[in-house]
């Protein structure tokens, strides 16, 4: 009748985040946080460590992001479950963690029950997309994804540097820049590089809070 | 002697051209700067006071799930409508799109990035002699409109949506109609999935002087009026 409680590890550079999460699983006997760190390089040395069942992970954190501590945990522990907390919530950067193993992604402003449910479902196999996930998910079936270079060039482009800075930085031609830029309002269906930039973002595309 | 003229002169238009050259340049490091700077503090409200505020609302909810208590709800539904205004401040930062544009454009904006994906036909009309109101103020009238196109596409399925803007002698007037299937009854979807309904909708105006009605009925279609007094002018 009892089964032992699912060992959680969270991932978060925000202590007070943490400290919050950590309160509501405190309050459930099904669950038992066995870790709490603050970056990706612990999070890789925790997991291996306190080998918890399903890992906690913030999508946008410092040095090793959560995208790349996801790649690494399913790499090196097949079996744990990863669910993606964020904040943001732009239909590419759901898709590239859900793509990537993720067994679930929860909203930062999901409450505490639907932690809770979330941690338990994912522990289970597979946690359902919320609608508000969902409906950006879907969105992503309207667009062409963008190459890797693209994204460069529009990482760039959001920073303020005109073609001729973004070549230079590239070590490509200006004209090279232009046919990038051409092809990115393409795939974005937008006119112009300024709304390029406002749609990458809000997509989760590009990101320039890192 | 008109040699010299000529010399003078292609200096002195030299020099112009370089002015100009040099202020071009001047203005471009300064927008870059001011971009720079933007993004920064988006990024540090997103760091601290939005992470914060998400935790202080878990902390609530643990009290409260051990001791249910009205006021302590109504506590975390406002740390959900801070976090949302954070993000919105956040976004804006980022984007710029609200402060430059005016309410047309933000209203135009926010229709193509709503109805991009649908087969709805968007129109805007505006009456009246355009002014601006505060920058908040009109974040929250672009919010508005925002979940008035997302509730005409989640409950009405109409092919149309019209907007018109009134700038009146004492303020403005939005009105947002669609030609869909209506409502039984008003909508409220709910403030926990952070998508407000018309409760959060007054809300947002009632904090700059305005007020939102929601008229609909069922095979009629649905019209969310917003209305903003130009007094909220900073």
């Amino acid at each position: 009748m009892f089964s032992p409680p699912i060992r959680i590890l969270l991932v978060d550079d925000h202590a007070v985040v943490r400290e919050g999460i950590e309160a509501v699983f405190a309050a459930q006997p099904e669950f038992v946080v066995v870790g709490s760190v603050g970056s990706g390089a612990e999070a890789l040395a925790a997991a291996a460590e306190s080998a918890p069942d399903v890992v906690l992970l913030d999508v946008r954190m410092p040095g090793l992001d959560g995208l790349a501590v996801l790649e690494a945990l399913r790499e090196r522990h097949p079996r744990m479950k990863v669910v993606m907390l964020s904040g943001h919530a732009g239909d590419e950067a759901i898709w590239r963690a859900l793509s990537g193993g993720a067994a679930g992604y929860l909203l930062k402003n999901a409450r505490s029950h639907a932690l809770i449910e979330g941690v338990r479902k994912a522990f289970q196999g597979r946690l359902k997309p919320s609608p508000e996930v969902a409906e950006r998910l879907a969105e992503r079936a309207f667009y062409e994804p963008l190459s890797g270079r693209e994204i460069e060039v529009l990482r760039h482009a959001a920073g303020g540097q005109g073609n001729k800075e973004i070549g230079a930085a590239l070590g490509v031609a200006e004209s090279t820049v232009k046919n990038h830029l051409r092809s990115i309002m393409d795939k974005l269906q937008v006119k112009d590089r300024t709304e390029a930039v406002t749609v990458a973002l809000r997509r989760g595309v590009i990101d320039l809070g890192e | 002697m008109d040699d010299l003229l000529t010399g003078i002169g292609l200096v002195a238009s030299g020099l112009g051209v370089l002015a100009l050259v040099v202020r071009a340049r001047l203005r471009r490091r300064r927008q870059k700067l001011l971009a720079h700077e933007r993004s920064r503090i988006a990024r540090e409200i997103h760091d601290s006071l939005e992470q914060t505020l998400y935790a202080a609302k878990l902390q609530l909810e643990v009290a409260g799930a051990r001791a249910p208590e009205p006021h302590l709800e109504r506590g975390i539904e406002l740390i959900e409508r801070a976090i949302d205004e954070t993000r919105a401040a956040v976004w804006a930062l980022r984007t710029g799109v609200f402060g430059h544009a005016d309410l047309a454009t933000a209203i135009s904006v926010t229709a193509g990035d709503s109805l991009r994906h649908s087969r709805v036909a968007f129109s805007l009309e505006t009456e009246g002699t355009p002014y601006r109101l505060s920058g908040v103020t009109e974040w929250h009238i672009g919010q508005t409109v925002r979940e008035a196109f997302t509730n005409a596409l989640k409950h009405g399925k109409p092919r149309h949506v019209a907007v018109r803007l009134r700038y009146g002698e004492h303020g403005v007037r939005v009105s947002v109609a669609d030609d869909g299937v209506g409502l039984a009854r008003p909508i409220d979807t709910g403030l926990h999935t952070g998508h407000y309904g018309l409760r959060g909708m007054r809300e947002r105006l009632r904090a700059c002087g305005g007020d939102v009605t929601l008229d609909s009925r069922p095979g009629r279609g649905t019209t969310v009026r917003i209305e903003v007094p130009r007094s909220s002018m900073n």
